[in-house]
């Protein structure tokens, strides 16, 4: 299935504190729509922080954004995997998909980065690379408008990052997706254009 | 056999031993009947009507007011999870029913309501604070970044319910149902000691102790201890599938 993303992300102004911790200072950025683009800065500059802004689980002090609102469909990969530990792989993706996925599919898509006997075990037996790529999966898989990862390459070696890195291109399927990262290599390897969060 | 059972066996075999020889010392077999004779005693009860109808009327009265408590303890601690006022409202009433001795509540209830249905409600009043408070805390220990996934994936709240809320919530309902289980029998078979509604084991129990059938007393004490034992393996091996079926 193919996505139609027409509006570009837009932020403009955006503020947000926690008590005297100014975390974001009047930033703006615009992502395109339907393109992969990355996210950089230093640690504690407020990258999740905006993520989460977008993801609508922490509200903005000031300013605006564009491109999202209540309607648009949102999936993520954050930068704990969120994973459910007594169910399987395919048991994580199932809960959060439509009923017309089905599983065969999923498997598919998931033995695309992960070895076959993964994709039955209870995610807490996996180790925290396979349970990174099963929340990268979750994300990837599931029906959104827009595509949310923090760190999503975090704790992978490179063959894995090329394979994951691979298997995201593969199914963007004209999303927007935004990756924040630490590394610029990654953000070449995504052929995506770099946004850098500095301090105001 | 495993190796649990037999020192289960084992264990159970020494303490019958115990009893017996402090019957045989004190040689007082009105007061302390021998095991013995508890048994000989239950196999005839065994083979009278009244036995099975006392049971089965204490055991509906008891576990009616059990699956009562349980049912509303779930259903009003989901609603005091997302209602605070609720919440502040019933603490005063959950603080009573914990901490008022449950002889006070029989003979509150006694006056207010008479006997017949007695053992249904302080099974209840015993056994709603436990699955309150257990499945209250199972809420507060939710994992809150799950919860953020699942508003973020705009999960539906079946599906939360299903995936996140009960593999949470299950554990605390149960290992609190285990104590619930035993105490509903205590309290329901006090009650109906006290309160000596017709055809009960409670009145049972009650006219032993009257006559000094001691023999008697102990031998409905083991019935209540057997049926109450296979209520609770029923009944957690339900809670568990019930668990197990969710999950999968």
């Amino acid at each position: 299935m193919e996505y139609k993303c027409e509006n570009n992300i837009i932020i403009e102004k955006l503020c947000k504190s926690y008590g005297d911790n100014h975390v974001l200072n009047s930033i703006g950025f615009e992502f395109e729509a339907g393109k992969i683009s990355c996210l950089m800065g230093e640690s504690g500059i407020g990258k999740t922080t905006l993520l989460k802004i977008l993801m609508g689980l922490e509200k903005k002090d000031s300013g605006y954004v564009s491109g999202i609102d209540e309607n648009t469909k949102i999936s993520a990969v954050f930068q704990e995997e969120r994973l459910c530990d007594n169910l399987t792989s395919l048991g994580n993706i199932l809960m959060v998909c439509d009923k017309d996925i089905s599983k065969d599919f999923i498997k598919t898509q998931l033995s695309k980065v992960l070895p076959e006997n993964a994709l039955l075990k209870k995610v807490s037996l996996l180790s925290g690379g396979m349970r990174q790529r099963v929340a990268i999966v979750r994300a990837m898989i599931v029906s959104s408008d827009i595509v949310l990862m923090d760190e999503p390459f975090k704790g992978l070696d490179e063959d894995t990052k090329k394979a994951v890195i691979t298997y995201i291109i593969d199914n963007q399927r004209g999303r927007t997706v935004l990756v924040v990262t630490h590394n610029s290599d990654d953000a070449m390897k995504l052929s995506a254009p770099i946004c850098v969060l500095t301090k105001q | 056999m495993t190796r649990k059972m037999i020192k289960t066996i084992i264990v159970v075999f020494i303490w019958l031993c115990i009893w017996q020889l402090i019957s045989y010392l004190t040689g007082l077999e009105l007061i302390i009947a021998s095991p013995v004779k508890v048994l000989l005693s239950f196999f005839l009860l065994l083979k009278t009507q009244l036995f099975y109808i006392c049971m089965m009327n204490s055991f509906i009265k008891i576990i009616l007011g059990f699956m009562i408590a349980f049912v509303t303890g779930i259903i009003f601690a989901t609603l005091a999870n997302q209602f605070q006022l609720l919440k502040e409202f019933l603490s005063p009433l959950i603080y009573l029913m914990k901490a008022l001795p449950v002889a006070s509540f029989i003979i509150l209830l006694l006056i207010w309501a008479g006997s017949k249905n007695l053992s249904v409600i302080i099974s209840f009043i015993v056994v709603f604070p436990m699955i309150y408070i257990g499945t209250l805390e199972g809420f507060n220990n939710l994992d809150i970044k799950l919860l953020e996934m699942s508003k973020v994936f705009r999960m539906s709240w079946i599906k939360k319910a299903r995936y996140i809320y009960a593999p949470e919530i299950f554990p605390y309902i149960i290992s609190n149902c285990k104590i619930a289980l035993g105490m509903c029998w205590k309290a329901g078979i006090s009650a109906e000691v006290i309160g000596l509604p017709s055809k009960s084991i409670g009145e049972q129990m009650y006219l032993s102790k009257l006559y000094l059938v001691t023999d008697e007393l102990l031998a409905w004490s083991v019935a209540i201890i057997i049926v109450s034992v296979i209520f609770e393996k029923l009944f957690l091996i339900i809670l568990n599938g019930i668990r197990k079926g969710l999950e999968n």
